[in-house]
């Protein structure tokens, strides 16, 4: 665990911070060598934030992710969620992978119920009801995944998130693999849901356009080994707006992080 | 294609067959002692049901294969469901499996017998040994296959070992554990018969052994006949529990898809 | 050009092959003819053995212009049929009783000589049986194969001891019958008497009874042939009959060597002479279709007749013919 009196300035308001991540390091053993995947990361989220983060792929920001989430373990730094030390998942912090993950087998409000198995049925069936209801999936309850378009998936994916009412809800890249106008479509969606629900989001993407358009702060990653060169703050209605000069701005600024790195090539696009 | 297109389709083969069988018995110089016409059979086939023996001794061998199935169903599913979950276990009985399934079955039959006798649980015990080949095989295949997404899925809902294992890899699994459960099916038939070599009066099996040493081979010809039949229908029946069991794969097949996005 | 450079060494290949088969079928010109065992190994038995071991078949074959083939069938009698059946084979060394279930299913066949008129077959009681005689197979459990010989032995047995046929529980399991006695699965096992010294000296049971005591329960392993082959080469018949006639004269003469001559690796010469020893002269190997004989294989056309067994009628007369046989025995 880390070294406490390093304590930065932002910690002092951890009591409205619902993710504390502080000096955490991670190393990966690859064919016998340890790899640095993420080094010195500090950062805090406060209650009903939309953070995003983005940077390169293999920068890390998936372990990150993961190691809030509780799925990957940590051995170097502090991490905690809600005020806890984060030892593994739990029921208030949900995931949204890229790949859906929508178990075939399952109808779609089964898929949604997945995590609510611990309530009684009448609870769960309105859970389900409503989220669905949320994402505007409450005509597909009885389909599988199969017979569902990309979009549709992923938004049944959230619903499955958000079902069980988590206070912080993470998302790896989830709108990766769908075409650009859904992408857009759903990043309206979400917004429109956050500011429903009103659930601390952590959003992981490749799409700098995005993490500009959604992200109250922006976290800007590099890779190899993953650290974090600039956490941006956005000005809540410039960002909502894409043609806006300073969403430009803030574009130019992100851009020119990954510029840096010069054995890399780059596409000149909305996304790196 | 529809349900009774398929009947159709299915059929020209078995017919194409028979019309090739009446022109060889009819123009050909095949001897009757080893093929017999088709009035010949149809004949053997009219006796064998009015003596009543026919349909004895496929009741007797029919259970005789359900047992025998079952028990291999068993021990196949339940031994690859602890392979694919484990690789350790994997490791350890998997070499030892494979080179038992090399062995012919004659080979085993004295062993059984000293082991088990003569009666019923010897013949029952070589159609396990058979049938649950295919049937460990698959089940591993299916269950190791399992993507790691939908286990991480489960680890983030907190599922246990038991419960990951009945919620995520049993339903991935249970097409292949269909594909290798019909492939068991077919080789329990083929086993009863050499089961049935072993101190067997009864049986179809048996019964086809005895009419081939008294060259009635009318009477070989109806026991293949009816035997491909049942194992159809058995076929069939598998095919149809298991469509009940995974409707999800019966929409991909039929391509049923969302419109929007 | 890569196909150009591949066609000449493949002509000149097929043709110096070609060449080389043809200069070695020119210079052998004898004729086959396939002749069927019963055994796997395709090995022959009885007398044919004793003809097979000296050189005599061949001799007698090749003076006709002929050299043999032999086949072997694991499946004996039924596989040997269907192979006459199809014309695969010309002719074989079994038994009377596949050979008249042949003929009565329309497979033509002659039954032209014998390589031994009293085949035996003996009762095997199982260690801890507590079968002393044929009296006490009563109530116990006998392997004996339905429908065959053997069957036709086990029937006589228990009329001549009154037992009733039905009380004894029997066991089909011939092929396994050893691992079957050995645990303890049946009590005795109705064999050929060859086949019972050697379960004895296995340690698996003694023989209680054999046809020795009564030889027309004995039955005849007979030289066979395909009736279109046997009418169109009535010099080829001769020569193995006279094979067999010289092998029954050599044993009569020599007969400290016949059990060795008999020798196979399944059945050590010890054990033959406790089978074969009854009749110093072995007056059983003459081939001819002798009196006695004809009344053995008419008791076992009437059982397999009163069995069922038979596709139907055969006359005994056209099946078993003399005619080579005498020929060869006057010569």
């Amino acid at each position: 665990m880390g070294n406490i009196t390093k304590l930065s300035k932002k910690v002092q308001s951890s009591k409205d911070c619902i993710i504390h991540v502080e000096h955490l390091n991670k190393q990966f053993i690859v064919d016998k060598q340890p790899i640095d995947v993420l080094k010195d990361i500090n950062l805090q989220v406060k209650k009903g934030e939309f953070v995003t983060i983005v940077g390169h792929s293999g920068c890390g920001k998936s372990t990150l992710l993961k190691i809030i989430c509780g799925l990957v373990d940590y051995e170097d730094g502090i991490v905690e969620r809600n005020g806890h030390a984060v030892v593994g998942p739990g029921p208030k912090c949900g995931m949204v992978f890229q790949d859906h993950r929508l178990l075939p087998w399952l109808k779609i409000k089964d898929n949604v119920g997945f995590g609510l198995r611990d309530l009684p049925e009448e609870e769960r069936e309105e859970q389900v009801r409503r989220h669905l209801e949320l994402v505007g999936l409450e005509d597909f309850a009885n389909s599988y995944p199969s017979q569902l378009s990309g979009g549709m998936s992923q938004r049944a994916a959230i619903a499955r998130g958000l079902a069980g009412n988590p206070t912080i809800l993470l998302l790896d890249e989830p709108f990766g693999a769908l075409d650009a106008l859904t992408r857009i479509k759903l990043q309206k969606e979400i917004l429109q849901i956050q500011e429903k629900k009103g659930t601390t989001m952590v959003m992981v993407t490749h799409d700098i356009d995005e993490a500009i358009y959604l992200g109250d702060r922006i976290v800007v990653m590099s890779a190899r080994p993953g650290e974090i060169k600039e956490i941006i703050e956005t000005d809540p209605v410039e960002s909502r707006n894409r043609s806006s000069v300073t969403f430009a701005r803030y574009k130019k600024k992100i851009y020119d992080y990954f510029f840096e790195d010069s054995n890399e090539k780059y596409e000149m696009g909305y996304a790196i | 294609m529809n349900k009774v297109g398929k009947v159709w389709t299915g059929l020209i083969l078995p017919v194409a067959i028979i019309i090739l069988w009446y022109l060889a018995t009819t123009f050909g110089t095949m001897p009757a002692s080893i093929l017999p016409d088709l009035r010949m059979v149809g004949r053997a086939f009219a006796e064998m049901i009015a003596a009543g023996q026919l349909q004895k001794d496929l009741l007797i061998s029919l259970g005789r294969v359900i047992k025998g199935f079952l028990a291999s169903a068993v021990v196949g599913i339940f031994l690859g469901s602890l392979m694919g979950m484990s690789q350790k276990l994997k490791e350890m009985i998997l070499p030892t499996v494979t080179a038992i399934r090399q062995i012919p079955m004659v080979a085993w039959i004295p062993l059984i017998i000293l082991w088990a006798g003569i009666g019923e649980k010897s013949k029952v015990i070589i159609i396990m040994i058979a049938a649950v080949f295919p049937i460990l095989v698959n089940t591993l295949s299916g269950i190791s296959s399992t993507q790691e997404g939908y286990v991480e899925v489960a680890r983030l809902y907190k599922l246990n070992r038991w419960e990951t294992f009945t919620k995520v890899y049993l339903p991935h699994a249970l097409p292949q554990i269909l594909v290798g459960l019909k492939l068991g099916l077919g080789v329990s038939w083929m086993a009863v018969v050499a089961s049935e070599l072993i101190a067997a009066s009864t049986g179809i099996g048996y019964r086809m052994n005895e009419a081939r040493s008294l060259m009635k081979s009318d009477k070989v010809i109806v026991c293949m006949i009816v035997i491909g039949l049942i194992g159809i229908m058995m076929d069939k029946l598998i095919s149809i529990v298991f469509d009940r069991l995974t409707p999800w794969i019966q929409l991909q097949k039929t391509g049923g898809s969302g419109s929007q996005s | 050009m890569k196909k150009r450079n591949l066609a000449i060494p493949v002509i000149l290949s097929a043709a110096f092959i070609l060449t080389a088969f043809g200069a070695e079928a020119a210079s052998e010109e004898l004729k086959t003819v396939k002749i069927a065992a019963t055994s796997a190994t395709a090995q022959l038995t009885e007398s044919a053995l004793i003809a097979q071991n000296l050189g005599y078949i061949d001799e007698e074959l090749k003076n006709v212009g002929y050299q043999a083939e032999y086949v072997g069938f694991a499946g004996a009698g039924p596989a040997i049929n269907e192979a006459f059946a199809a014309g695969e084979i010309d002719y074989a060394f079994y038994a009377e009783f596949p050979a008249i279930t042949a003929k009565s299913n329309g497979v033509d066949l002659k039954v032209i000589g014998v390589a031994n008129q009293e085949q035996n077959y003996a009762l095997l009681a199982g260690q801890d049986s507590g079968i002393e005689s044929a009296k006490d197979i009563e109530g116990k459990k006998i392997i004996v194969t339905p429908g065959t010989i053997l069957y036709k032995y086990f029937v006589e047995l228990c009329e001549e001891n009154e037992i009733d046929v039905n009380s004894v529980e029997v066991v089909n399991a011939l092929t396994d019958a050893q691992a079957v006695l050995a645990s303890g699965d049946a009590d005795g096992l109705i064999i050929t008497l060859g086949g019972a010294k050697m379960y004895e000296v296995l340690g698996l049971g003694k023989v209680v009874a054999d046809t020795t005591s009564n030889l027309d329960q004995a039955s005849g392993m007979t030289l066979t042939g395909r009736t279109e082959f046997v009418e169109e080469n009535p010099d080829v018949d001769k020569a193995l009959l006279r094979a067999l006639k010289r092998a029954a004269d050599y044993a009569k003469e020599n007969p400290e060597e016949v059990y060795d001559l008999l020798e196979t690796e399944s059945t050590p010469a010890a054990v033959l002479k406790e089978v074969y020893g009854y009749d110093q002269t072995f007056s059983y190997f003459s081939p001819e279709l002798s009196d006695a004989y004809r009344k053995r294989a008419q008791s076992v056309y009437d059982f397999a007749k009163e069995n069922n067994l038979l596709g139907g009628d055969v006359d005994l007369n056209e099946l078993f013919d003399s005619t080579y046989v005498d020929e060869v025995l006057a010569e």
